[in-house]
Protein backbone atom coordinates (compact mmCIF):
# COMPACT_ATOMS: atom_id res chain seq x y z
CA UNK A 1 0.00 0.00 0.00
CA UNK A 2 1.28 3.56 -0.99
CA UNK A 3 1.41 6.00 2.02
CA UNK A 4 -0.36 8.05 -0.68
CA UNK A 5 -3.55 6.39 0.26
CA UNK A 6 -5.51 8.08 3.17
CA UNK A 7 -5.06 5.91 6.41
CA UNK A 8 -8.41 5.99 8.20
CA UNK A 9 -7.33 5.66 11.52
CA UNK A 10 -10.36 4.23 14.04
CA UNK A 11 -12.02 6.71 16.49
CA UNK A 12 -11.35 7.62 18.82
CA UNK A 13 -7.77 8.92 18.18
CA UNK A 14 -7.22 10.47 21.21
CA UNK A 15 -7.85 9.08 24.71
CA UNK A 16 -7.89 5.95 25.59
CA UNK A 17 -6.52 5.15 22.41
CA UNK A 18 -3.51 6.50 22.40
CA UNK A 19 -2.53 4.46 25.70
CA UNK A 20 0.00 2.69 23.48
CA UNK A 21 -0.02 0.80 20.55
CA UNK A 22 1.36 -2.51 22.22
CA UNK A 23 -0.15 -3.65 25.77
CA UNK A 24 2.30 -3.11 28.41
CA UNK A 25 2.87 -4.31 31.72
CA UNK A 26 0.56 -1.87 34.04
CA UNK A 27 3.17 -0.52 36.46
CA UNK A 28 3.55 2.50 38.67
CA UNK A 29 4.10 6.11 36.90
CA UNK A 30 7.40 7.98 38.25
CA UNK A 31 5.70 10.82 40.65
CA UNK A 32 8.21 13.35 39.20
CA UNK A 33 6.78 12.50 35.54
CA UNK A 34 3.33 12.54 36.79
CA UNK A 35 3.58 15.88 38.36
CA UNK A 36 5.58 17.48 35.38
CA UNK A 37 2.62 16.22 33.16
CA UNK A 38 0.08 17.78 35.16
CA UNK A 39 1.82 20.71 35.49
CA UNK A 40 1.87 20.89 31.42
CA UNK A 41 -1.37 20.02 31.11
CA UNK A 42 -2.38 23.09 33.30
CA UNK A 43 -0.07 25.13 30.96
CA UNK A 44 3.25 25.49 32.76
CA UNK A 45 5.69 25.63 29.85
CA UNK A 46 8.97 24.56 31.84
CA UNK A 47 7.01 21.09 32.29
CA UNK A 48 6.47 21.11 29.02
CA UNK A 49 9.50 21.78 27.91
CA UNK A 50 11.32 19.15 30.54
CA UNK A 51 8.80 16.50 28.90
CA UNK A 52 9.73 17.43 25.55
CA UNK A 53 13.11 16.90 26.29
CA UNK A 54 12.70 13.61 27.68
CA UNK A 55 10.90 12.16 24.36
CA UNK A 56 12.76 14.07 22.00
CA UNK A 57 15.21 11.28 21.51
CA UNK A 58 12.89 8.88 21.35
CA UNK A 59 10.39 10.76 19.35
CA UNK A 60 13.61 11.09 16.26
CA UNK A 61 14.12 7.69 15.95
CA UNK A 62 11.06 6.32 15.84
CA UNK A 63 10.43 8.96 13.07
CA UNK A 64 13.59 7.53 11.44
CA UNK A 65 12.51 4.19 11.15
CA UNK A 66 8.75 5.64 9.65
CA UNK A 67 10.69 7.84 6.97
CA UNK A 68 13.32 8.35 5.01
CA UNK A 69 15.09 11.62 3.65
CA UNK A 70 15.79 14.77 5.97
CA UNK A 71 12.40 15.51 7.02
CA UNK A 72 12.18 13.72 10.75
CA UNK A 73 13.21 17.52 12.48
CA UNK A 74 9.93 18.44 10.21
CA UNK A 75 7.68 15.63 11.69
CA UNK A 76 9.04 15.89 14.93
CA UNK A 77 7.68 19.38 15.71
CA UNK A 78 4.63 17.81 15.06
CA UNK A 79 4.44 14.91 16.70
CA UNK A 80 5.74 17.04 19.83
CA UNK A 81 3.16 19.99 19.42
CA UNK A 82 0.58 17.08 18.98
CA UNK A 83 2.08 15.03 22.34
CA UNK A 84 1.62 18.23 23.91
CA UNK A 85 -1.95 19.23 22.69
CA UNK A 86 -2.60 15.45 23.76
CA UNK A 87 -1.31 15.39 27.01
CA UNK A 88 -4.68 15.64 28.66
CA UNK A 89 -5.90 12.44 27.52
CA UNK A 90 -3.09 10.11 28.38
CA UNK A 91 -3.79 8.03 31.26
CA UNK A 92 -1.36 6.48 34.10
CA UNK A 93 -2.19 3.20 33.67
CA UNK A 94 0.43 2.56 30.89
CA UNK A 95 3.81 3.60 30.39
CA UNK A 96 3.92 7.41 28.92
CA UNK A 97 6.87 6.32 26.45
CA UNK A 98 4.19 3.50 24.84
CA UNK A 99 1.54 6.36 24.61
CA UNK A 100 4.15 8.92 22.51
CA UNK A 101 4.83 6.06 20.51
CA UNK A 102 1.57 5.74 19.84
CA UNK A 103 1.01 9.20 18.75
CA UNK A 104 4.37 9.44 16.72
CA UNK A 105 2.95 7.08 14.56
CA UNK A 106 -0.18 8.41 13.77
CA UNK A 107 0.85 11.71 13.16
CA UNK A 108 4.07 10.64 11.00
CA UNK A 109 1.41 8.35 8.87
CA UNK A 110 -1.22 11.07 8.51
CA UNK A 111 1.11 13.51 7.87
CA UNK A 112 3.04 11.38 5.22
CA UNK A 113 -0.49 10.44 3.75
CA UNK A 114 -0.43 14.29 3.21
CA UNK A 115 2.72 15.18 1.38
CA UNK A 116 1.91 14.95 -2.14
CA UNK A 117 4.26 12.68 -4.35
CA UNK A 118 5.96 16.34 -6.24
CA UNK A 119 7.06 17.22 -2.71
CA UNK A 120 7.86 13.80 -1.38
CA UNK A 121 10.66 13.08 -4.08
CA UNK A 122 12.40 15.06 -1.74
CA UNK A 123 12.87 12.65 0.91
CA UNK A 124 14.56 10.27 -1.21
CA UNK A 125 17.79 11.77 -0.97
CA UNK A 126 20.17 10.71 2.16
CA UNK A 127 20.22 12.11 5.36
CA UNK A 128 23.60 14.23 5.29
CA UNK A 129 23.48 15.18 8.86
CA UNK A 130 22.76 11.76 9.53
CA UNK A 131 26.01 10.59 7.27
CA UNK A 132 28.12 13.78 9.00
CA UNK A 133 27.37 11.58 12.39
CA UNK A 134 28.46 8.31 11.36
CA UNK A 135 32.19 8.92 12.19
CA UNK A 136 31.15 10.70 15.50
CA UNK A 137 29.75 7.59 17.04
CA UNK A 138 30.56 4.39 16.01
CA UNK A 139 29.29 2.30 18.81
CA UNK A 140 27.86 -1.16 18.34
CA UNK A 141 24.19 0.00 19.08
CA UNK A 142 24.50 3.04 16.66
CA UNK A 143 25.90 1.16 14.02
CA UNK A 144 23.37 -1.76 14.34
CA UNK A 145 20.38 0.67 14.00
CA UNK A 146 21.79 2.86 11.23
CA UNK A 147 22.68 -0.64 9.37
CA UNK A 148 18.68 -1.41 10.30
CA UNK A 149 17.47 1.81 8.95
CA UNK A 150 19.68 1.71 5.75
CA UNK A 151 17.89 -1.54 4.95
CA UNK A 152 14.50 -0.60 5.87
CA UNK A 153 14.61 2.37 3.26
CA UNK A 154 14.92 0.01 0.73
CA UNK A 155 11.43 -1.14 1.87
CA UNK A 156 8.29 0.07 -0.08
CA UNK A 157 6.67 2.26 2.27
CA UNK A 158 3.77 -0.33 3.15
CA UNK A 159 6.04 -2.96 4.39
CA UNK A 160 8.26 -0.62 5.99
CA UNK A 161 5.30 0.39 8.50
CA UNK A 162 4.55 -2.84 8.84
CA UNK A 163 7.65 -4.03 10.01
CA UNK A 164 8.31 -1.07 11.95
CA UNK A 165 4.74 -1.52 13.96
CA UNK A 166 5.30 -5.55 14.69
CA UNK A 167 9.04 -5.55 14.97
CA UNK A 168 9.84 -2.04 17.08
CA UNK A 169 6.76 -1.53 18.50
CA UNK A 170 5.41 -4.93 19.69
CA UNK A 171 2.17 -4.79 17.84
CA UNK A 172 0.34 -7.61 16.59
CA UNK A 173 -0.61 -8.38 13.37
CA UNK A 174 -4.30 -7.85 14.11
CA UNK A 175 -3.73 -4.26 15.89
CA UNK A 176 -1.86 -3.48 12.69
CA UNK A 177 -4.77 -4.56 10.08
CA UNK A 178 -6.91 -2.17 12.24
CA UNK A 179 -4.92 0.21 12.68
CA UNK A 180 -4.40 0.59 9.08
CA UNK A 181 -7.46 -0.66 7.79
CA UNK A 182 -5.92 -3.51 6.05
CA UNK A 183 -6.79 -6.72 5.81
CA UNK A 184 -4.90 -9.33 8.20
CA UNK A 185 -3.72 -11.77 5.93
CA UNK A 186 -2.15 -8.41 3.52
CA UNK A 187 -0.20 -8.03 6.64
CA UNK A 188 1.18 -10.83 7.60
CA UNK A 189 1.94 -11.32 4.01
CA UNK A 190 4.20 -7.64 4.15
CA UNK A 191 5.93 -8.71 6.82
CA UNK A 192 6.95 -11.90 5.45
CA UNK A 193 8.23 -10.54 2.73
CA UNK A 194 9.31 -7.33 4.26
CA UNK A 195 11.30 -9.48 6.86
CA UNK A 196 13.23 -11.44 3.94
CA UNK A 197 14.25 -8.53 2.13
CA UNK A 198 15.28 -7.13 5.55
CA UNK A 199 17.42 -9.95 6.31
CA UNK A 200 19.03 -10.09 2.97
CA UNK A 201 19.63 -7.02 2.75
CA UNK A 202 21.15 -6.58 6.31
CA UNK A 203 23.39 -9.66 5.41
CA UNK A 204 25.02 -7.58 2.70
CA UNK A 205 25.37 -4.87 4.55
CA UNK A 206 27.01 -6.61 6.88
CA UNK A 207 29.49 -8.12 4.43
CA UNK A 208 30.16 -4.50 2.88
CA UNK A 209 31.42 -3.43 6.36
CA UNK A 210 34.88 -2.84 6.82
CA UNK B 1 7.37 -18.38 15.45
CA UNK B 2 9.58 -16.34 12.28
CA UNK B 3 8.55 -13.19 14.37
CA UNK B 4 9.55 -14.16 17.44
CA UNK B 5 12.81 -15.98 16.25
CA UNK B 6 13.36 -12.24 13.99
CA UNK B 7 13.04 -10.30 17.38
CA UNK B 8 15.06 -12.48 19.43
CA UNK B 9 18.01 -11.83 16.41
CA UNK B 10 17.82 -8.14 16.85
CA UNK B 11 17.09 -7.51 13.51
CA UNK B 12 15.12 -4.90 14.22
CA UNK B 13 16.74 -2.80 17.25
CA UNK B 14 14.43 -1.87 19.49
CA UNK B 15 13.18 2.05 20.27
CA UNK B 16 14.80 3.85 23.22
CA UNK B 17 16.72 7.13 23.68
CA UNK B 18 19.92 6.10 23.01
CA UNK B 19 20.95 7.28 19.67
CA UNK B 20 20.44 5.29 16.68
CA UNK B 21 19.28 5.73 13.98
CA UNK B 22 19.04 9.49 14.14
CA UNK B 23 22.61 10.79 15.34
CA UNK B 24 22.49 12.30 18.61
CA UNK B 25 21.30 16.13 19.07
CA UNK B 26 23.73 19.19 21.40
CA UNK B 27 21.75 20.18 24.32
CA UNK B 28 21.33 23.31 22.90
CA UNK B 29 20.17 21.68 19.31
CA UNK B 30 17.17 20.01 21.81
CA UNK B 31 16.78 22.41 23.44
CA UNK B 32 15.95 24.77 20.81
CA UNK B 33 13.78 22.29 19.06
CA UNK B 34 11.83 21.58 22.32
CA UNK B 35 11.41 25.52 22.70
CA UNK B 36 10.25 25.56 19.26
CA UNK B 37 7.36 22.47 19.81
CA UNK B 38 6.64 24.52 23.36
CA UNK B 39 5.76 27.73 21.73
CA UNK B 40 3.70 26.62 19.27
CA UNK B 41 1.67 24.52 21.47
CA UNK B 42 1.48 27.77 24.07
CA UNK B 43 0.29 29.67 21.23
CA UNK B 44 -3.29 27.34 20.80
CA UNK B 45 -3.56 28.06 24.60
CA UNK B 46 -6.35 29.79 25.57
CA UNK B 47 -5.46 33.64 26.43
CA UNK B 48 -3.46 34.02 23.33
CA UNK B 49 -4.53 36.44 21.32
CA UNK B 50 -5.46 35.69 17.83
CA UNK B 51 -3.56 36.55 14.23
CA UNK B 52 -4.08 39.63 12.62
CA UNK B 53 -1.61 42.35 11.02
CA UNK B 54 -0.55 43.76 14.00
CA UNK B 55 3.29 43.05 14.64
CA UNK B 56 3.68 40.01 16.40
CA UNK B 57 4.36 36.60 17.18
CA UNK B 58 6.66 36.78 14.18
CA UNK B 59 9.64 39.43 13.88
CA UNK B 60 8.31 42.75 12.12
CA UNK B 61 9.34 43.63 8.58
CA UNK B 62 10.81 46.91 7.38
CA UNK B 63 8.73 48.34 4.31
CA UNK B 64 11.91 47.48 1.97
CA UNK B 65 11.90 43.98 3.08
CA UNK B 66 8.10 43.78 2.67
CA UNK B 67 8.74 45.64 -0.93
CA UNK B 68 11.82 42.98 -1.47
CA UNK B 69 10.10 39.76 -0.73
CA UNK B 70 7.09 40.59 -2.40
CA UNK B 71 8.80 41.49 -5.86
CA UNK B 72 11.08 38.12 -5.27
CA UNK B 73 7.78 35.90 -4.46
CA UNK B 74 6.45 37.57 -7.85
CA UNK B 75 9.62 37.07 -10.00
CA UNK B 76 10.06 33.55 -8.66
CA UNK B 77 6.21 32.88 -9.25
CA UNK B 78 6.54 34.37 -13.06
CA UNK B 79 9.72 31.86 -13.55
CA UNK B 80 7.76 29.03 -12.24
CA UNK B 81 4.64 29.53 -13.99
CA UNK B 82 7.10 30.27 -17.20
CA UNK B 83 8.59 26.97 -16.62
CA UNK B 84 5.21 24.62 -15.84
CA UNK B 85 3.06 26.23 -18.99
CA UNK B 86 3.58 24.57 -22.13
CA UNK B 87 4.74 26.97 -25.03
CA UNK B 88 2.42 28.75 -27.12
CA UNK B 89 4.91 27.57 -30.32
CA UNK B 90 4.74 23.75 -29.41
CA UNK B 91 0.47 24.11 -28.79
CA UNK B 92 0.37 25.81 -31.80
CA UNK B 93 2.14 23.05 -34.04
CA UNK B 94 0.33 19.97 -32.35
CA UNK B 95 -3.18 21.65 -33.13
CA UNK B 96 -1.54 22.08 -36.63
CA UNK B 97 -0.58 18.32 -36.79
CA UNK B 98 -3.73 17.43 -35.74
CA UNK B 99 -5.45 19.14 -38.11
CA UNK B 100 -3.90 18.50 -41.17
CA UNK B 101 -3.52 14.55 -39.89
CA UNK B 102 -7.36 14.24 -39.61
CA UNK B 103 -7.15 16.29 -43.40
CA UNK B 104 -4.72 14.14 -44.89
CA UNK B 105 -7.02 11.13 -43.70
CA UNK B 106 -10.14 12.45 -44.93
CA UNK B 107 -8.33 13.29 -48.46
CA UNK B 108 -6.99 9.69 -48.73
CA UNK B 109 -10.60 8.63 -48.38
CA UNK B 110 -12.35 10.40 -50.84
CA UNK B 111 -9.25 9.65 -53.40
CA UNK B 112 -9.88 5.99 -52.59
CA UNK B 113 -13.61 6.57 -53.11
CA UNK B 114 -13.19 7.87 -56.58
CA UNK B 115 -10.39 5.50 -57.77
CA UNK B 116 -12.43 2.21 -56.95
CA UNK B 117 -14.00 0.50 -59.76
CA UNK B 118 -17.82 0.50 -59.78
CA UNK B 119 -19.15 -1.89 -57.97
CA UNK B 120 -21.63 -4.30 -59.64
CA UNK B 121 -24.84 -4.02 -59.05
CA UNK B 122 -25.55 -7.92 -59.20
CA UNK B 123 -24.40 -10.33 -56.59
CA UNK B 124 -21.88 -12.77 -58.30
CA UNK B 125 -24.28 -16.01 -59.68
CA UNK B 126 -23.01 -19.81 -58.31
CA UNK B 127 -21.24 -21.40 -59.76
CA UNK B 128 -22.25 -25.12 -61.34
CA UNK B 129 -20.89 -26.59 -58.74
CA UNK B 130 -23.19 -24.25 -56.30
CA UNK B 131 -20.30 -22.44 -54.65
CA UNK B 132 -19.62 -18.83 -54.37
CA UNK B 133 -16.22 -17.88 -55.98
CA UNK B 134 -13.46 -17.09 -54.14
CA UNK B 135 -13.59 -13.26 -52.99
CA UNK B 136 -11.06 -11.54 -54.94
CA UNK B 137 -8.89 -9.39 -52.34
CA UNK B 138 -8.08 -5.75 -53.42
CA UNK B 139 -4.43 -4.65 -51.44
CA UNK B 140 -5.82 -1.95 -49.72
CA UNK B 141 -4.10 1.25 -52.11
CA UNK B 142 -1.18 3.52 -50.06
CA UNK B 143 -2.83 6.23 -48.52
CA UNK B 144 -0.57 9.21 -50.04
CA UNK B 145 1.43 11.56 -47.94
CA UNK B 146 -0.48 14.80 -47.21
CA UNK B 147 1.62 17.36 -47.98
CA UNK B 148 0.12 19.69 -45.69
CA UNK B 149 1.48 17.46 -42.95
CA UNK B 150 4.68 17.41 -43.83
CA UNK B 151 4.76 21.04 -44.18
CA UNK B 152 3.56 21.60 -40.74
CA UNK B 153 6.45 19.01 -39.19
CA UNK B 154 8.54 20.92 -41.43
CA UNK B 155 7.76 24.04 -40.01
CA UNK B 156 7.47 22.58 -36.46
CA UNK B 157 11.06 21.02 -36.89
CA UNK B 158 12.55 24.05 -38.47
CA UNK B 159 11.45 26.99 -36.07
CA UNK B 160 13.09 27.28 -32.75
CA UNK B 161 11.47 27.33 -29.89
CA UNK B 162 11.04 30.80 -28.84
CA UNK B 163 10.60 29.48 -25.11
CA UNK B 164 12.91 26.52 -23.34
CA UNK B 165 10.56 23.54 -22.63
CA UNK B 166 8.77 22.39 -19.70
CA UNK B 167 11.62 20.87 -17.44
CA UNK B 168 10.93 17.53 -16.61
CA UNK B 169 10.94 16.96 -12.95
CA UNK B 170 12.59 13.48 -12.04
CA UNK B 171 15.12 13.05 -9.02
CA UNK B 172 17.66 12.75 -11.76
CA UNK B 173 17.76 15.98 -13.39
CA UNK B 174 19.48 19.13 -11.92
CA UNK B 175 16.58 21.87 -11.12
CA UNK B 176 17.18 25.56 -12.06
CA UNK B 177 18.41 27.52 -9.38
CA UNK B 178 15.17 29.44 -9.57
CA UNK B 179 13.07 26.57 -9.54
CA UNK B 180 14.69 24.85 -6.41
CA UNK B 181 13.92 28.35 -4.96
CA UNK B 182 10.66 28.44 -6.14
CA UNK B 183 9.83 25.00 -4.50
CA UNK B 184 12.07 25.78 -1.17
CA UNK B 185 9.88 28.45 -0.85
CA UNK B 186 6.70 26.08 -1.42
CA UNK B 187 8.55 23.81 1.59
CA UNK B 188 8.77 26.86 3.61
CA UNK B 189 4.71 28.05 3.27
CA UNK B 190 4.21 23.97 4.22
CA UNK B 191 6.47 24.59 7.83
CA UNK B 192 8.47 21.44 6.06
CA UNK B 193 11.03 23.26 7.36
CA UNK B 194 14.66 21.14 6.67
CA UNK B 195 13.34 20.22 3.41
CA UNK B 196 13.24 23.78 2.22
CA UNK B 197 16.44 24.86 4.00
CA UNK B 198 18.15 21.87 2.32
CA UNK B 199 16.96 23.36 -1.18
CA UNK B 200 18.08 26.49 -0.04
CA UNK B 201 21.49 24.81 -0.07
CA UNK B 202 20.88 22.88 -3.14
CA UNK B 203 19.96 26.30 -5.19
CA UNK B 204 23.75 27.73 -3.68
CA UNK B 205 25.08 24.63 -5.36
CA UNK B 206 23.43 25.31 -9.12
CA UNK B 207 25.22 28.49 -10.76
CA UNK B 208 22.84 30.32 -9.13
CA UNK B 209 23.25 33.99 -9.56
CA UNK B 210 24.43 36.48 -6.70
CA UNK B 211 20.61 37.53 -5.85
CA UNK B 212 19.84 34.34 -5.80
CA UNK B 213 22.93 33.07 -3.53
CA UNK B 214 21.78 35.84 -1.57
CA UNK B 215 18.51 34.97 -0.70
CA UNK B 216 19.10 31.88 -0.46
CA UNK B 217 22.12 32.04 2.05
CA UNK B 218 19.52 34.35 4.65
CA UNK B 219 16.38 31.97 3.77
CA UNK B 220 18.62 29.22 4.75
CA UNK B 221 19.73 30.98 7.62
CA UNK B 222 16.63 31.96 8.80
CA UNK B 223 14.80 28.57 8.97
CA UNK B 224 18.38 27.11 10.55
CA UNK B 225 18.16 29.28 13.78
CA UNK B 226 14.41 29.76 13.64
CA UNK B 227 12.87 26.27 13.25
CA UNK B 228 15.97 23.64 13.36
CA UNK B 229 18.13 24.62 16.16
CA UNK B 230 21.30 25.12 14.15
CA UNK B 231 23.03 28.58 14.72
CA UNK B 232 26.08 28.05 14.33
CA UNK B 233 24.68 26.87 10.59
CA UNK B 234 22.92 29.99 10.55
CA UNK B 235 25.98 32.15 11.80
CA UNK B 236 27.41 31.03 8.40
CA UNK B 237 24.85 31.66 6.09
CA UNK B 238 24.00 34.82 7.49
CA UNK B 239 27.66 35.76 7.74
CA UNK B 240 28.18 34.75 4.09
CA UNK B 241 24.92 36.93 3.18
CA UNK B 242 26.41 40.18 4.61
CA UNK B 243 30.07 39.21 2.92
CA UNK B 244 28.05 38.80 -0.11
CA UNK B 245 26.51 42.12 -0.22
CA UNK B 246 27.55 44.20 2.79
CA UNK B 247 24.58 46.97 2.31
CA UNK B 248 21.82 44.23 0.74
CA UNK B 249 18.26 44.45 1.17
CA UNK B 250 18.08 41.92 3.64
CA UNK B 251 21.39 42.65 5.74
CA UNK B 252 19.43 43.67 8.56
CA UNK B 253 17.95 40.69 8.74
CA UNK B 254 21.11 39.11 8.30
CA UNK B 255 22.46 41.37 11.21
CA UNK B 256 19.91 41.08 13.81
CA UNK B 257 19.99 36.99 13.09
CA UNK B 258 24.28 37.05 13.24
CA UNK B 259 23.20 38.75 17.02
CA UNK B 260 20.73 36.37 17.61
CA UNK B 261 23.06 33.10 16.40
CA UNK B 262 25.59 34.69 18.66
CA UNK B 263 23.80 34.77 21.20
CA UNK B 264 22.62 31.47 20.99
CA UNK B 265 26.11 30.37 21.17
CA UNK B 266 27.07 32.13 24.15
CA UNK B 267 29.56 34.25 22.56
CA UNK B 268 28.05 37.86 24.15
CA UNK B 269 30.86 40.10 22.35
CA UNK B 270 30.06 39.09 19.14
CA UNK B 271 26.18 39.75 19.62
CA UNK B 272 26.90 43.26 21.25
CA UNK B 273 29.33 43.97 18.10
CA UNK B 274 26.42 42.67 16.08
CA UNK B 275 23.91 44.42 17.56
CA UNK B 276 26.30 47.78 17.68
CA UNK B 277 26.56 47.44 14.01
CA UNK B 278 22.60 46.80 13.64
CA UNK B 279 22.04 50.17 15.26
CA UNK B 280 24.53 52.24 13.59
CA UNK B 281 23.90 51.22 9.99
CA UNK B 282 20.56 50.84 10.36
CA UNK B 283 18.93 54.32 12.04
CA UNK B 284 15.22 53.10 11.07
CA UNK B 285 15.60 49.64 11.33
CA UNK B 286 12.18 48.21 12.83
CA UNK B 287 14.52 45.94 15.12
CA UNK B 288 16.19 49.02 16.36
CA UNK B 289 14.49 48.86 20.03
CA UNK B 290 14.79 45.58 19.80
CA UNK B 291 18.45 46.17 19.73
CA UNK B 292 19.06 48.58 21.68
CA UNK B 293 17.63 46.56 24.67
CA UNK B 294 19.77 43.71 24.08
CA UNK B 295 22.54 46.18 24.17
CA UNK B 296 21.48 47.53 27.08
CA UNK B 297 21.40 43.71 28.77
CA UNK B 298 24.80 42.66 27.87
CA UNK B 299 26.27 46.02 29.44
Amino acid sequence: MSTDKVIRLHPPLAAAELSGCAPQPSEALDPALQAQIEAAVAGDTSAAHALVLRVLPRVRNMIRYLIRGDDVDDFTQEVLVTVLERLGSFRAEGRFEAWVDGVTLRVTLRKLSKLRADVRRFQDKPLDAFEAHDSQNQSPRYVARRRAVAALDQLPDAQRHALVMHHVLGMTVTEIARELDTPVETIRSRLRVAMGQVRALLGALREEAP
Amino acid sequence: MTHERDRKDGLLPALDDAPGPMPPLSAAEADAIAWGAVSRWAAGLPGVEPADDEVGPARPLSNEQSEHLAQRVMVLRAARTRSARVPPWAARAAAALVVCAISGVSFAAYRLWQDAPPVPAATPQPTAAGKRPAPVRVPPPAIPQAPIVQMAQDRAEAKPPAEPAKPRVDNEEKLAPEELLAHANALRAQRRWSAAERLYREALGTGANAEQRYVALVASASINLQHLGRPARALAGYQGALALRPRGDLSEEALFGVAQCQRALGNRDAERRALEQLIAEHPDSSWLDAARRRRAELQ
